[in-house]
């Protein structure tokens, strides 16, 4: 055999086993759990949950879903609700003050502090009229407009007094209803939890409020993408999506709780001015933020606001960024986003 | 070309290689087969484990659970026909046809959910 021919023979073994290597790899970069996340969907806080975590380990990952679902049956039961007897929120319903635990306490402190900030268009001294309302729940009705007139006086946010010892105050005829960021806060505190564990990256799903944890070990830039609902479309049609990294993400819209009497549809984003579901120009808002309860409660406050100065200016505020859709398919983002949003749906139009 | 110069030997090496070559690359591509396993849950409890894609004429499951809800089955579907509550959220989700789509019934606590891998041009999660 002459060298050259050797030589070829080599070349062509090599060739060979490389693509045996490169096969082996692709079948077993198949099994790892690095590209396949560990998933569950369960019911909690009131609403759908849905938890994907990344890990090498698939052990770690379900931990991760276990403890991730108690933190939010947790939070809901002993913190927030107040439906439930024991939590703080229904405590100081009952009392009217009271010592709360720290993650109560600076929700509050914080919910207060946006409040603030957009002249009490988002409020949780809301609890007398939602509980009028009950929207989402099955005892939900249209109040009377005196039972109304008679809620508004209640909701003030400057009354809630805050003081050393995680002390809470509420005016003796005010009810809180922390409804509107508890899903969020709860994105905030698994995220909490996740950066002492292994787990890579995630996404957390309470009731559309997402946490995006980490990194995505299945795309090249690691990054993530979060479909936003299509506010006339199906529960799983999107119209834009999100590229982005790490974040939370929160959306209002008009069409998730809805009761419909005498033919006439009311969602449960209430004005705490009119007593009413909120009436502006936008049908869905989506803000993205540095924390899951500014992120719900800027949601909130930007839908009731409606696109315009002032719920830019209330982003802003906070370095967030926000996704307004219009009731006539107008999309409108801010510039810190712009970029990163592609609209999937052509029947949409974004406004420059 | 010519084979004269390979061994017997080192034709067998190769046919070796491209066997393993084939043979690791298979579970990639059978493993996008479409099916679509939907799994109903009641109180976090798996009750019912379907596989869509092997049903070929619709059906109902009746759910015990309060209030009454009623899921119908179909070829690679699956929905709640059917519910007692007075919102309807469940009924109004519509079909679920995609793995990850998910809907559920919160009063009677019932979710249906599809499972399965999201297609690479899928969102990771969806905002609502």
């Amino acid at each position: 055999m002459s060298g050259k021919k050797k030589t070829i023979l080599s070349i062509v073994i090599a060739i060979l086993l490389i693509a045996a290597i490169i096969g082996v790899g692709l079948a077993l970069r198949k099994k790892t759990t690095l590209s396949t996340p560990v998933t569950n969907s369960t019911i909690g806080m009131g609403t759908v949950v849905v938890e994907s975590f990344y890990c090498s380990e698939t052990d770690v990952s379900k931990a991760a879903i276990t403890k991730s679902t108690k933190i939010i049956n947790e939070l809901d039961k002993n913190r927030l609700s107040w439906r439930e007897d024991g939590s703080d929120v229904a405590k100081l319903n009952a009392k009217g003050s009271g010592s709360v635990d720290p993650i109560t306490y600076d929700c509050i402190k914080n919910c207060l502090d946006v409040s603030s900030k957009c002249d009490g268009i988002f409020d949780i001294t809301v609890g007398k009229l939602s509980g009028l309302w009950n929207i989402g729940t099955e005892d939900a009705r249209v109040p009377s407009d005196e039972e109304i007139d008679a809620a508004l006086p209640t909701i003030n946010y400057s009354r809630v007094a805050l003081s050393n010892n995680q002390k809470v105050e509420i005016g003796a005829d005010q009810k809180l209803d922390l409804g509107a960021i508890g899903k969020g806060l709860a994105c905030d505190v698994i995220k909490e939890y996740l950066v002492d564990t292994k787990v890579v990256g995630g996404t957390v799903s309470v009731g559309g409020s997402i946490l995006v944890y980490g990194s995505n070990p299945t795309s090249k830039d690691k990054s993530w993408n979060v479909g936003i609902r299509d506010p006339f479309g199906n529960d799983s049609d999107y119209m834009a999506v999100i590229n982005c990294g790490p974040c939370f993400i929160s959306t209002s819209g008009d069409y998730e709780k809805v009761l419909v009497e005498n033919g006439k549809k009311y969602h449960h984003i209430l004005n705490p001015k009119t007593g009413y579901p909120a009436e502006s120009n936008v049908t869905g808002i989506t803000v993205i933020c540095d924390s899951g309860a500014l992120s719900d409660a800027l949601s909130t406050a930007c839908f009731i606001l409606g696109y315009g100065e002032d719920s830019l200016k209330l982003l802003e505020e906070y370095n967030a960024n926000a996704i307004f859709v219009t009731k006539d398919k107008k999309v409108y983002i801010t510039d810190g986003i712009a970029k990163s949003v592609t609209i999937t749906n052509d029947s949409f139009k974004v406004e420059k | 070309m010519n084979l004269k110069f390979l061994k017997k030997s080192d034709v067998a090496l190769i046919i070796v290689l491209l066997i393993i070559s084939v043979i690791c690359l298979l579970p990639k591509y059978l493993s996008k087969s479409d099916s679509l396993t939907a799994v109903i849950l009641k109180d976090g409890q798996e009750i019912e484990r379907i596989d869509l894609s092997a049903v070929t004429e619709e059906y109902e499951i009746d759910l015990e659970c309060t209030p009454k809800a009623t899921i119908t089955v179909g070829p690679n579907y699956i929905f709640y026909s059917y519910a007692e509550c007075p919102d309807k959220l469940c009924v109004n989700t519509g079909k679920l046809t995609h793995a990850g789509d998910t809907a559920a019934c919160i009063p009677s606590k019932t979710l249906v959910v599809i499972e399965g891998q999201k297609s690479s041009d899928q969102p990771d999660v969806i905002t609502y």
